[in-house]
């Protein structure tokens, strides 16, 4: 069985490397000059910045991500962030995440504890937000503030564009899968690495080769075209999201181009510092609930120094875009980070920003349409088609799972 | 080099350039320092950068 997979990105190679160890005969095209896509590392100034998400999978070692790369004998070490994380609050002082229910007086303790309890069991029908679902409980600055440092940090987005029965499964998969870890080499290492297994068993992956075509038979996809010419494959799987797929052949499925109409995705900026002394000193993260854009910060260092020159530090800080004009949510970003470590010296090393073609997420969390298309052997993997409940890359990893469940693959 | 609106500031240009001649805010800036060597218009994504002032 042939199998053409468009993107490298992580959703592209965890497939490829499930698939390759299944005995599938694997060509991934890449149309960039590198593999990885929002998960490689940037080398820059002797840092290992990275291409897009921050170096983190959010349920570190016993997530969805490191169990699929377990399963491929992909060698990533993660370390596990302990902390796992830690909110800044009004007047500057730290609490662990976990005991963010210490803040509430005792009657709203208790309750959030009865709510929560039975919301998880009977998750809430329908798309009402997050922040809507918390204000018919709750009239509380404290935990709407957290909601949406949450939200900002995991997803990109704000409590009030966040599905709140995504949220729930999100909290479901944190008693799940635990906390946060950061993979030592960074993002790049577990793709490169991913790489590698594909290639030891057979497979192929073509970097600056552009599929400008999925050729469909009736509803079967019978190869791709690359750079013009043409590839037969048993089975097509693509990494570039549900959109820009069904450009790639003639979609007669209403209902399903009506579904891709509504998908949105999620954009939001990443401010990369370099610093002597460390800002945060542990490898959790540090969410910001009191700043005016920064949802969290990270010092992946604390887990990983090789990430950056030695005696230096690497702090990432991420927003969910919130308006238009993006040069002022850069400032209000740069700003907060001036609030936030008032006497601290550090370096701004690179403002990365993400939307529209290249954003966070191709289809913002809760906004998911499965990974099937309307031809029967062709399916969407990575940022744009994730798993119920799945941050960012544990999505993408649980998207994976989807479809090798879908082709028969264990 | 040109930089179309189509950019969307990721730093991938700016990280590859050998010569140092990219800053980006929003949005990637090409300094005097670029030779129009043209290698950044393989590293952008989004297919922003071509040849030309």
């Amino acid at each position: 069985m042939k199998v053409a997979i468009i993107g490298a990105g992580l959703g592209g190679l965890l497939a490829g490397a499930k698939l390759s160890k299944a005995g599938y005969e694997v060509e991934v095209f890449e149309r960039l000059p590198f593999i990885g896509g929002r998960f490689a590392n940037l080398e820059y100034k002797g840092f290992k910045l990275s291409t897009g998400a921050l170096h983190m999978m959010p349920h570190g070692s016993r997530g969805p991500l490191a169990q699929l790369l377990r399963e491929v004998g992909a060698h990533v070490t993660i370390i596990d962030s302990n902390p796992m994380a830690v909110i800044r609050k009004e007047n500057g002082e730290s609490i662990e995440f976990n005991d963010f229910r210490k803040e509430l007086p005792v009657t709203k303790r208790v309750k959030l504890g009865t709510i929560l309890a039975y919301s998880l069991k009977f998750k809430p029908k329908g798309d009402i937000p997050f922040r809507d679902w918390i204000l018919k409980y709750f009239d509380d600055e404290f935990l709407l503030r957290l909601a949406d440092s949450f939200c900002g940090w995991s997803l990109s987005l704000s409590a009030k564009d966040t599905p709140a029965h995504e949220v729930l499964e999100i909290i479901d998969n944190m008693y799940r899968y635990k906390g946060p870890g950061i993979p030592v080499g960074g993002c790049g290492a577990v793709t490169g690495s991913l790489a590698d297994i594909i290639s030891s068993n057979g497979g192929r992956i073509h970097t600056k080769v552009c599929v400008d075509k999925i050729i469909v038979d009736g509803d079967r996809a019978k190869g791709i075209s690359a750079n013009g010419k043409t590839i037969d494959a048993d089975l097509v799987i693509s990494d570039i999201g549900h959109t820009e797929t069904s450009r790639m052949y003639e979609c007669r499925d209403k209902t399903y181009s009506g579904k891709l109409e509504k998908i949105r995705s999620s954009g939001g900026i990443k401010i990369c510092l370099s610093c002597d002394e460390p800002l945060i000193g542990h490898s959790g993260v540090l969410f910001t609930p009191y700043a005016e854009r920064i949802n969290g910060i990270n010092e992946v260092t604390n887990a990983d120094p090789a990430l950056a020159p030695p005696g230096k530090h690497l702090v990432m800080s991420h927003q969910a875009v919130l308006s238009d004009d993006l040069r002022s949510e850069i400032a209000l970003g740069l700003s907060d980070l001036k609030k936030l470590f008032p006497d601290k010296k550090y370096e701004i090393l690179f403002i990365q920003s993400y939307s529209n073609g290249w954003p966070v997420n191709r289809a913002s969390s809760g906004g998911d349409i499965g990974n099937t298309t309307p031809v029967r052997n062709l399916y969407i993997v990575g940022d744009g088609a994730k798993g119920k409940g799945g941050i960012e890359v544990e999505g993408v990893a649980l998207g994976v799972r989807n479809v090798m469940k879908e082709i028969g693959v264990g | 080099m040109r930089v179309s609106e189509k950019c969307v500031g990721c730093c991938q240009c700016a990280a590859y350039c050998p010569y140092g001649a990219i800053t980006v805010f929003g949005a990637a800036l090409m300094s005097e320092k670029c030779v129009e060597c043209g290698l950044c218009i393989a590293y952008c994504p989004v297919s922003a950068i071509s040849e030309g002032e």
